[in-house]
C-alpha cells in the first residue's frame, strides 16, 4: 500500500464521513489538529514567547528548522513501510522500518541542539515537542482503519447509548455509573455532526496529548523557572508516555483534568513559605527602621534564603529532616500572586473540576486526593479544605449516583490493604506467554524502573546542588500508596505511574546538565552553607560561571532521547498483537449487534480480544464468556461444547445464539496455549459441518454462527437496516458478502444508524 | 488582541454557530465553527475575568473551562433524562453570553508584559564543577 492509499484510506475518509468530502475533511482534520497545537503556543507566551533573540540566535533558529524537517519528511517515507499485519511476540517495534527510527532519531539530535540556544525560540520548542507527538501518536490512527484496543469499542458503545437514549442506566454497567465523559463525547458527537464516535474515536490519543502540552507547560511552570527545564520535561514526559491511558477513554480527559488542578494549585493556590517569610522579614525591617521599604526586596531575599539555615546550624547541628525541609522551603519556588477575586475563581475551577472527575471516572480522584494530601501535609497548600471538600464530592457520588454499582462491588474492598496481594496482580502475567511477549514484558518492566531510577537520580542531583525539590518529589511519590487500597484489575501500577509521570519528568530534568538547572530555586540564589547535613549535601556547592550550556549536552540530549524513543516504542507497541483490532471485525460486530434479535446470547470464546458493545443498543444482549482464560489451558472445543452451548442458550431462555469466531481470538488462543495445537480449526470444521448452528456472516477470518432456541417462535425478518460498514472499502467484496441474513431479526430494529461506519 | 475584545469576539463565535445551525451551513463551515465553540466558548467566557497575567494562562485554562461546564452540563441533563444536543447547546451559549456580560461590565486592569522567565545566564549560569 503506498503513501496515498494511507492517506486517502485513513485520514481523510473518518472525518470525510462527517463533512461529506476529501477535501473539507483534510481541512477539519488539519483544523482538529491545530487547534490544540494552537493552545500550546499561546501558553508558551507565559514562557516568554515575546523575548526577544539575538541575530545569531535567529539564524541558527532557522537553521534548526531544517532538521525537524528532515524528520517529517523520514516519517512520511517510512509510513508505507510499515507493516502492520505483520506484528511479531515482542509488539510492533520489529516491524518498524529503520526509516522510522531514523526520523525520531534525527528529532532528537535536533532537540539537543536546542539545548544550545539560549534562548531557544519558543516556536522551536514547540515544533520539536509537536513533532514528536505526531511521530509517535500519529502513526498508527493513520495505519489503521478502526481505533486500537478492543476495549475502546465499549466506550463508544456507551456514548451511542447517551446519543440513542437521551439517558444513562446505572444498572447496565460501571460506564453508566461514571457517565461525564460518555455524556461529553455524546455532545461533541453530535454537535459535530457526526453518528457516531468511532468516526474519529481512532484519533484519540493524537488529540489529548496535543491537549496536555498546555497543562504541562502549566504544571511545569510552578517547579521550575527555566524554560529550557520546562520543555525538556514536556519532551521527557511525552517520550516516556508509554502507557496508553490517553485513547478514547474517560482517564485520558480526568488526567488532563488532573494536570490542570495540580498545576493551579501549585501556581496560584499554594502556601507558598517562602513569600510569607520574604513578607514577615520584610515587615519586621520596615517596622524596625533598618531599611527603606524600596531596597526591601533584595535585601530580604538574601535574608530569607541564606540567613535563616545557617543562624540556625550555628547553634546546634539540625535533624537531617528538619534541615531537608527547611532547604526544602528555601528552595520553593515562590507562586504567582493574586488578587482575591484570582483565588475565588480559581478555587471555583478546582470546584468545578472536582465535580467533573468525580462524576466521569473512579480512580482519578483518588489520585489527585493522594497529590494534594500530600501538598497539605507538607503544608504547600493554602487551602487544604478543598481535599475535604473532594473527599465529600467522591463520597456522595459513591452513595447516590454510583450507589447501584458500588453496593455490588464487594471485591473492591476485600482488596484493600492486601499490599503483597494487589502488587502481586499488578506484576504478574496470568497468561503464559512466548517468548516474544515475555521478553516484551520484561522490557516494560525495565523501561518502567529506569524512568523511576532516572528521577530519583534527578532528585538526589538536585539536592547536591542545594535545592530540595519537594513539591516535585511529593506528588511523583503521593500516588504509590494506593496500590494498597486496589490492585484496580492489575492495572494499579500501570496507573500509578502514569499519574506520577509528570512528575517524574521533571525530576528527570533536574539531573540533566543544563545551564540553568536548578528545580524549584531557579529564581533565586543557591545556597552555599557549609554546614549543611553531609547526607544531604555532601560537599559545599562551588559556584562556577557558566553562561550557556556546553556541547556536551547535544550528544546527552540526543543519547537520552533515543535511549527513550527505543523504550517507549518498545512498551508502547508490546502487546500490540492484541490492541490491533481488524476493521472486518469491527463490521462484523457491528453488523450482528443492529441485526440480532433483542435479548439475544453473544458467546465469546474470548471477551478480551473483540470489539464487543460497540453499538448503542447492546444493553438488550446477553454477552457470555464461555472460556476463563485464566485458568483454562489445552483445552478442547468440539461437538460437546456445541451442545453445552445449546444447553446454556435454552437455560438462559434467549431467543437466539450466536458464537463469534475471529482470528484475534484465535492468535489469543495460540499464544497464550489456551487450546490444544490445531484446537481453533477442527472447531471451526465441526461449525460449518453442523446442521444445527448456521453461519450468519463472514467477513474475512471473522464467522459468526448462530442457532435458534426452538421455544421462541420464528419472526419474520424486517427489511434490514443498512449496514454502513458495508460501504467501507475492502479488498474483496465477494469474500466479505453476508452469508446469509440472520434467521430473526428484531422486527422493531430502530433505524437509525447505530454504528456511524459509512 | 486585547482583553476587552475576547467578549465580543466570542459572542461573534457563538452567533456564527448560530446561525450556521440554522442556515444549515454546509459541514465544512459548521463543523470548524463548532469545534472553536466548543473548546473555547464557555471557557474563554469566564477565564478572562480573573485578569490572569498572560493570554497563555487564560488560554489553556479557558480550554479547561470549556471542557468542565460542558461535562457538567451534559451530565446533569443525562442524569435528569432530558439530554438533547440542542438543549445542551442552549445552556452552554447562554453561560457563555453571561460569562461575556460580566466580562464586558468588569473593570479589566490594564494587561501586563509577559513575564521573562527565561533566567540570565549571566546572573544565573551557575552549576557544580
Amino acid at each position: 500500500m503506498n503513501l496515498s492509499d494511507l492517506l486517502s484510506d485513513s485520514v481523510l475518509r473518518t472525518i470525510s464521513n462527517a463533512t461529506g468530502g476529501l477535501l473539507a475533511g483534510a481541512a477539519l482534520t488539519m483544523l482538529v489538529l491545530a487547534i490544540p497545537i494552537a493552545v500550546s503556543l499561546f501558553a508558551s507566551y507565559r514562557l516568554g514567547w515575546s523575548q526577544p533573540v539575538s541575530s545569531q540566535s535567529a539564524r541558527f533558529d532557522l537553521s534548526l528548522i531544517a532538521l525537524p524537517l528532515l524528520s517529517v519528511g523520514l516519517w512520511v517515507w517510512s509510513l508505507s513501510s510499515i507493516e502492520t499485519q505483520k506484528i511479531a511476540d515482542i509488539g510492533l517495534i520489529a516491524s518498524l522500518p529503520l526509516l522510522f527510527f531514523a526520523a525520531l532519531m534525527v528529532l532528537s539530535i535536533s532537540f539537543g541542539f536546542l539545548m544550545l540556544l539560549n534562548p531557544a525560540s519558543s516556536w522551536l520548542w514547540v515544533l520539536h515537542v509537536g513533532l514528536l507527538i505526531l511521530i509517535l501518536h500519529g502513526t498508527l490512527p493513520i495505519l489503521y482503519e478502526v481505533p486500537r484496543f478492543p476495549w475502546t469499542y465499549k466506550h463508544i458503545g456507551v456514548t451511542s447509548y447517551i446519543q440513542i437514549h437521551q439517558s444513562i442506566n446505572p444498572r447496565i454497567d460501571a460506564y453508566h455509573n461514571w457517565p461525564g465523559f460518555f455524556a461529553l463525547s455524546a455532545l461533541w458527537t453530535e454537535a459535530l455532526g457526526f453518528k457516531s464516535a468511532l468516526e474519529f474515536a481512532k484519533w484519540g490519543q493524537l488529540f489529548f496529548n496535543f491537549l496536555f502540552i498546555g497543562p504541562l507547560l502549566l504544571l511545569f511552570g510552578a517547579l521550575s523557572r527555566s524554560r529550557q527545564a520546562i520543555w525538556v520535561a514536556v519532551w521527557l514526559f511525552f517520550l516516556t508516555s508509554w502507557v496508553s491511558q490517553d485513547y478514547f477513554a474517560p482517564q485520558a480527559l480526568n488526567f488532563y483534568l488532573f494536570v490542570i488542578v495540580v498545576g493551579v494549585s501549585l501556581n496560584w493556590l499554594g502556601n507558598n513559605p517562602q513569600v510569607r517569610l520574604r513578607k514577615a522579614r520584610a515587615n519586621t525591617a520596615i517596622s524596625s527602621g533598618s531599611v527603606s521599604s524600596g531596597s526591601v526586596s533584595s535585601q530580604v531575599s538574601s535574608e530569607a534564603t541564606l540567613d535563616q539555615p545557617v543562624t540556625a546550624q550555628t547553634e546546634r547541628r539540625p535533624n537531617p529532616y528538619f534541615a531537608l525541609m527547611r532547604q526544602a522551603i528555601v528552595s520553593d519556588q515562590a507562586g504567582l500572586e493574586t488578587t482575591p477575586l484570582q483565588r475565588y475563581g480559581l478555587v471555583g475551577l478546582l470546584v468545578l473540576a472536582f465535580a467533573v472527575i468525580v462524576s466521569s471516572h473512579q480512580l482519578t480522584p483518588f489520585m489527585l486526593l493522594a497529590g494534594l494530601t500530600a501538598l497539605a501535609l507538607w503544608r504547600r497548600s493554602r487551602y487544604p479544605w478543598l481535599i475535604v471538600l473532594l473527599g465529600v464530592f467522591v463520597v456522595l457520588w459513591g452513595v447516590t449516583f454510583a450507589k447501584g454499582y458500588t453496593s455490588g462491588q464487594s471485591e473492591w474492598y476485600a482488596t484493600l490493604g492486601q499490599f503483597l496481594q494487589n502488587l502481586s496482580a499488578n506484576t504478574t502475567e496470568t497468561l503464559e506467554e512466548s517468548t516474544g511477549r515475555v521478553t516484551a514484558s520484561l522490557l516494560i518492566k525495565v523501561f518502567v524502573l529506569c524512568v523511576w531510577g532516572l528521577a530519583a537520580l534527578g532528585g538526589i542531583q538536585q539536592m547536591r546542588r542545594g535545592v530540595v525539590p519537594l513539591r516535585a518529589m511529593l506528588l511523583a511519590v503521593a500516588p504509590f500508596p494506593l496500590i494498597l487500597l486496589n490492585s484496580y484489575g492489575g492495572e494499579m501500577l500501570l496507573r500509578i505511574y502514569f499519574f506520577s509521570l509528570p512528575f517524574m519528568s521533571i525530576l528527570i530534568t533536574g539531573g540533566l546538565p543544563l545551564h540553568n538547572p536548578l528545580l524549584e530555586s531557579a529564581d533565586q540564589t543557591v545556597t552555599t552553607d557549609p554546614s549543611v547535613p553531609a547526607l544531604t549535601f555532601s560537599r559545599p556547592v562551588v559556584l562556577v560561571r557558566r553562561p550557556v550550556n556546553s556541547w556536551r549536552i547535544v550528544p546527552i540530549t540526543a543519547v537520552l532521547s533515543l535511549g527513550l524513543v527505543i523504550g517507549f516504542l518498545s512498551t508502547y507497541t508490546a502487546k500490540e498483537k492484541f490492541y490491533r483490532v481488524p476493521a472486518e471485525e469491527v463490521r462484523v460486530m457491528s453488523e450482528m449487534y443492529q441485526k440480532a434479535p433483542p435479548k439475544s446470547m453473544f458467546i465469546l470464546l474470548n471477551d478480551l480480544s473483540l470489539p464487543l458493545r460497540i453499538t448503542g443498543n447492546y444493553e438488550q444482549f446477553d454477552h457470555l464468556p464461555w472460556i476463563d482464560t485464566s485458568t483454562e489451558r489445552d483445552l478442547e472445543l468440539d461437538q460437546g461444547s456445541l451442545d453445552d452451548m445449546f444447553d446454556e442458550l435454552l437455560n438462559r431462555k434467549r431467543p437466539m445464539a450466536y458464537l463469534i469466531l475471529s482470528a484475534s481470538q484465535r492468535d489469543f488462543f495460540a499464544e497464550n496455549n489456551i487450546l490444544r495445537s490445531g484446537n481453533y480449526e477442527r472447531f471451526r470444521a465441526v461449525l460449518a459441518r453442523s446442521k444445527t448452528w448456521s453461519l450468519e456472516w463472514r467477513r474475512g477470518d471473522t464467522e459468526v454462527y448462530s442457532i435458534r432456541n426452538p421455544d421462541f417462535p420464528r419472526v419474520t425478518p424486517p427489511n434490514p437496516v443498512q449496514n454502513p460498514a458495508e460501504n467501507a472499502p475492502t479488498q474483496n467484496p465477494t469474500q466479505n458478502a453476508p452469508a446469509q441474513q440472520p434467521r430473526n431479526p428484531q422486527p422493531q430494529q430502530p433505524e437509525r444508524n447505530l454504528v456511524g461506519l459509512k | 488582541m486585547n482583553r476587552r475584545q475576547i467578549p465580543y469576539l466570542i459572542i461573534a463565535l457563538l452567533i456564527a454557530v448560530a446561525a450556521s445551525l440554522m442556515l444549515e451551513a454546509p459541514a465544512p463551515v459548521r463543523i470548524p465553527l463548532m469545534l472553536c465553540f466548543l473548546l473555547l466558548g464557555p471557557g474563554m467566557a469566564f477565564v478572562p475575568i480573573l485578569q490572569l497575567p498572560q493570554r497563555g494562562y487564560e488560554l489553556t485554562l479557558g480550554v479547561a473551562l470549556s471542557l468542565l461546564l460542558e461535562a457538567l452540563v451534559v451530565t446533569v441533563l443525562v442524569e435528569m433524562r432530558v439530554w438533547t444536543v440542542e438543549l445542551s447547546l442552549e445552556v452552554l451559549g447562554s453561560l457563555t453570553l453571561i460569562g461575556c456580560a460580566l466580562q464586558i461590565y468588569w473593570p479589566a486592569a490594564p494587561e501586563e508584559e509577559p513575564e521573562m522567565l527565561e533566567a540570565d545566564p549571566d546572573e544565573y549560569g551557575w552549576s557544580t564543577p
